[in-house]
């Protein structure tokens, strides 16, 4: 039986740590509501597995993996249940968008997720965690890596990302009506 | 720094500012004469450059101190689910403690087959019409329950996989034989002879269980079979088991038998009706029972054979441990049942009987010899 936290410590990282968590899930989920699901599910892990030493290093760094493993896994669900364009929410969008601007942000948050959902995990996990802010000593601990294997793994993901998300675009620059609009804007 | 140490990654560490104050003048120096290292740079730069734009194009949370609060009333509500869901498991450890194993071999080996099909064209129903008794090795029982993280690994299974639909009430006395028909809705027997001391209505239960290939491989990695596959088709399969209400009945009345009870009531009647589970039309369970019999200790081929010999339509497997239980068939009135007994010297006189008559299963627990058993039993048919 794994030691349990004590109360106010674990209120205490809940409070330091939960927006940070719920930024990455958010990045990745079509929701708010579905972000704040991913993230309930996170805390309850760190709670039920209690006060030892983590397999991600730090409390922070096992707290971003595990979100951005979990959003993934959620991404890929919705993916498949063809339930994965953004849901259209105020959070999103300044209100003073127009139809056709909030349209063509959509269309473009879709592509990013859905070469995400793609990628091998831990390289969109790597993306997710370093472009959400994460010092590389900090990327290294969550991921289980050398600090000094961040730099090429980072390379690698961002060069995989980056021939999916062009071969999209260019898929995508015919077929999309919105696209040709957004070309004309 | 040589040509040679600035490779990809140390150049993406340097984009960053990942490096030494001394790495950093050192590649700089470098890429002053260095043209091939330059371009690799620039091509890095874009790339990064990219992937920081598209990413910056998902939504961020507003960061709010609201947002906290609420996350805070999700986890809590969360955390609440997983309390309900335990205490869901120990009243039904309760409730089926007499049948042993019952549950755990449900998820295990899912004694289902091409049985009947429900009036909703979608769903195949199976139903506990017998039971048969399967020997596991005690070495791997025993390692499965040593094994913390096997143990967190299934825990977590249940957790994330398991939705209680309708969870058990806390037993229900009932004053008589009348009433315990009327609360059960089927015709709940009584031994012939003797008043009962206690009449229990247990209530139903209700649970969904979606297999997830991906936990029940990490279940038998964990326990270090990881030369069993679970087939990629029943990922997703939503299996759903239903226990309807059932009467416990006590009798305390047995000062005069021989031997005398050792502790607690000295005969013990469980009627419930036959489990129900149900899972999506098609779903084939053959491939997954024989890695479940693997698991269990068998080899391949013995499962193989195992799995051909039981209808698994309609038969419930009974895990038995032959270093802790013996048993044996029995026919009670010409119905095959199955006898347990422990081993154990204090308790080698209790024995459990148990039985499918009209599709409600019966389990007497008492104790003296095996035609004793059997006499009881045969009361209540």
């Amino acid at each position: 039986m794994a030691a349990k936290w004590n109360e106010a410590e674990f209120a205490s990282i809940f409070r330091e740590h939960y927006q940070q968590t719920l930024g990455i899930a958010r990045r990745v989920v079509r929701s708010r509501s579905q972000a704040e699901e991913v993230c309930a599910e996170v805390f309850w892990r760190l709670y039920r597995a209690g006060p030892q030493p983590l397999s991600g290093g730090t409390v922070r760094g096992w707290l971003f993996r595990t979100a951005s493993r979990a959003a993934i896994d959620v991404l890929r669900a919705n993916k498949r249940r063809g339930e994965d364009q953004e849901f259209p929410s105020v959070d999103l969008e300044d209100r003073r968008d127009d139809a056709l601007r909030r349209l063509l942000r959509r269309e473009e948050i879709d592509e990013v997720r859905k070469v995400l959902a793609r990628l091998d995990v831990s390289k969109a996990q790597l993306l997710l965690l370093r472009h959400s802010g994460l010092s590389y000593a900090e990327v290294a601990s969550a991921m289980n890596v050398r600090p000094s294997s961040v730099g090429t793994m980072l390379a690698r993901a961002e060069d995989e990302f980056y021939k999916m998300y062009a071969r999209k675009a260019l898929r995508d620059k015919s077929a999309t009506p919105l696209r040709a609009a957004k070309e004309e804007q | 720094m040589t040509h040679r140490d600035i490779d990809n990654g140390t150049l993406r560490s340097f984009i960053d500012g990942a490096v030494t104050s001394d790495q950093a003048k050192s590649i700089s120096d470098h890429l002053t004469e260095c043209v091939a290292c330059r371009a690799t740079l620039q091509n890095l730069q874009r790339r990064e450059e990219a992937v920081r734009s598209a990413l910056n194009e998902l939504p961020v949370s507003p960061g709010t101190l609201n947002e906290v609060a609420h996350g805070w009333a999700a986890f809590e509500r969360r955390r609440e689910e997983a309390s309900d869901l335990s205490r869901y498991w120990t009243v039904a450890k309760g409730w089926w403690v007499a049948t042993g194993a019952m549950c755990a071999a449900a998820l295990i080996l899912l004694p289902l087959g091409p049985g009947r099909i429900w009036a909703q064209e979608f769903l195949a129903i199976f139903r506990v019409e017998h039971f048969t008794v399967l020997e596991v090795n005690p070495e791997v029982g025993a390692s499965l329950q040593n094994n913390q993280m096997l143990n967190q690994t299934v825990s977590r299974m249940l957790s994330d996989n398991l939705r209680v639909i309708q969870r058990p009430d806390a037993p229900q006395a009932l004053s008589d034989e009348a009433a315990a028909t009327q609360a059960a809705g089927f015709d709940v027997k009584f031994l012939g002879d003797m008043t009962p001391t206690k009449i229990l209505l247990e209530s139903g239960a209700d649970a969904e269980f979606t297999l997830n290939r991906s936990r029940l491989q990490a279940i038998l990695d964990e326990s270090g079979r990881t030369d069993l596959q679970i087939p990629a088709s029943v990922d997703g399969a939503v299996v759903n088991f239903r226990i309807a209400p059932g009467v416990v009945t006590t009798y305390d009345q047995c000062a005069n038998r021989t031997p005398p009870p050792i502790q607690g009531a000295c005969i013990t009647v469980m009627q419930v009706p036959s489990p129900v589970v149900m899972a999506p039309q098609g779903f084939d369970p053959a491939q997954l029972v024989q890695v479940g019999l693997q698991f269990l200790g068998m080899s391949a081929s013995e499962a193989a054979s195992f799995t051909q010999t039981v209808d698994w339509t309609s038969t419930f497997v009974l895990p038995v441990d032959p270093g802790t239980m013996t048993y044996r068939q029995v026919s009670i009135n010409g119905i095959q049942g199955v006898l347990l007994r422990h081993t154990g010297k204090s308790i080698s006189d209790r024995y459990i009987v148990t039985w499918v008559q009209d599709a409600i299963v019966y389990v007497v627990e008492s104790h003296g010899d095996d035609d004793a058993a059997v006499e009881l039993a045969e009361q209540l048919t």
